[in-house]
């Protein structure tokens, strides 16, 4: 890795956690969760010397792994077959009933549905960013918002009750 | 409060919570991921090199003389890893190419063991691609599981292909005759697991991939642990990489 730059490798090690972690929200499943953070830091890589270290490559990081999850949704959409098994099957067992509700519920979600979610309550980002990143108005950010929680509310129905008393 | 309102109210924690419940990602995700993104920089200045050499005049023909290595119409490398490369002993038995992906992929394995089925996307037939061509399989040998990946894929007309990445240390690289690239090796990532793959690009730009780490854990759970090394050889893999079945 010599000829890489030390502040990326500084902050691909620092930031891969949570990115991961969000991958995992946006994804359901370990692997693909893995190579989206794999493609965005990589991304990071190609674009690091251009990114304004002045505004924040952790924001930049955040809006490449979003975007990158949205075009990889809409490509596996035409190319991908139904298995008939929950993706995440991969996650760690030690709360599977809580584990299978939320990422279930959110599976049921169209991407950017879940992607809205994701950047608002997850990763606290505000309407106005999360409709940057995703390219759409502020407007249809509250919308989404919205829409995407009373379905996940009417997907997960008695379930949540067991997640809201956490 | 309505329930709308407490619904949102504790969506944060819940996030928090089921994002805790899967395990952390691979140890060499960053190396990996740099990896990428340097095949990912060239591959840029390739194509910025052909822009400017557009804007300059030249030819189609012109360009490929000047980047030989990354012409969308060949996709053939020119710096070919060094030759450090031993074909394979193993030799898959030829089946159908045509039909479940999971199948053909779970047939060209060894008879010793047996596969499940995890998840598999897009389609390959008589050697055309559609979607993304992956499939995700769990090798089963009596000892224990491994899981094991295999994507295939056609170089992307606007972002050709790369000649493969041969590191110096923990790989194998290697060119047949006809021009193919081979790189397999073996890797310790940590926390027990082994990890081994191999990447073969053929002269005409399709990139089979394979691999595997020597656990069942990821997929099935249940705390299984990982076999000391995985199910299968890197022999093995790497013939079922090279197979003529992928072939175009």
């Amino acid at each position: 890795m010599g000829e890489t730059p030390a502040d990326y490798l500084e902050f691909a090690h620092a930031r891969s956690g949570q990115l991961f972690r969000t991958a995992c929200l946006l994804t359901g499943d370990w692997h693909l969760a893995e190579d989206l953070v794999q493609e965005t830091l990589a991304k990071m890589y190609r674009s690091w010397h251009r990114i304004d270290r002045t505004e924040s490559p952790v924001a930049f990081a955040h809006t490449v792994l979003v975007r990158t999850f949205i075009s990889y949704r809409r490509l596996r959409r035409s190319g991908e077959r139904p298995s008939g098994r929950l993706p995440e099957s991969t996650a760690r067992t030690d709360d599977p009933a809580l584990r299978l509700t939320l990422i279930d519920g959110l599976a049921q979600l169209g991407a950017k549905d879940r992607a809205v979610l994701v950047l608002r309550y997850w990763d606290d980002q505000s309407v106005e960013d999360t409709a940057h990143i995703l390219r759409i108005s502020t407007g249809t950010v509250r919308t989404r918002s919205f829409r995407a929680l009373q379905r996940l509310r009417q997907v997960l129905g008695h379930d949540f009750a067991e997640l809201a008393r956490l | 409060m309505s329930p709308d309102e407490q619904f949102g109210q504790a969506m944060p924690e819940a996030m928090d919570h089921a994002a805790r419940q899967f395990a952390p990602h691979s140890p060499d995700l960053v190396q990996r991921a740099t990896l990428r993104g340097r095949r990912l920089r060239r591959t840029r200045r390739a194509q910025l090199g052909a822009v400017t050499v557009i804007a300059l005049g030249g030819t189609v023909l012109g360009l490929n003389q000047l980047t030989p290595a990354t012409s969308p119409t060949s996709g053939r490398p020119s710096a070919p890893p060094s030759p450090t490369y031993r074909p394979p002993v193993y030799s898959p038995p030829t089946v159908p190419r045509s039909g479940s992906l999971y199948e053909q992929f779970a047939a060209l394995l060894p008879e010793r063991g047996h596969s499940t089925e995890v998840e598999s996307s897009g389609s390959f037939t008589d050697g055309r691609l559609s979607g993304i061509v992956r499939s995700r399989l769990v090798f089963y040998d009596g000892h224990g599981g491994t899981t094991v990946t295999l994507n295939v894929k056609d170089p992307d007309p606007l972002a050709p292909a790369s000649p493969l990445d041969c590191p110096p240390v923990g790989e194998e690289c290697g060119t047949l005759p006809d021009g193919t690239q081979v790189v397999a090796g073996r890797f310790t990532p940590g926390n027990g697991l082994v990890k081994a793959g191999v990447q073969v690009l053929r002269p005409d730009g399709r990139l089979v991939d394979i691999l595997e780490y020597n656990t069942d854990d990821l997929i099935v759970g249940g705390g299984n642990l990982p076999l000391a090394e995985p199910a299968l050889s890197l022999d093995e893999l790497t013939a079922v990489a090279l197979s003529p079945h992928w072939e175009k």
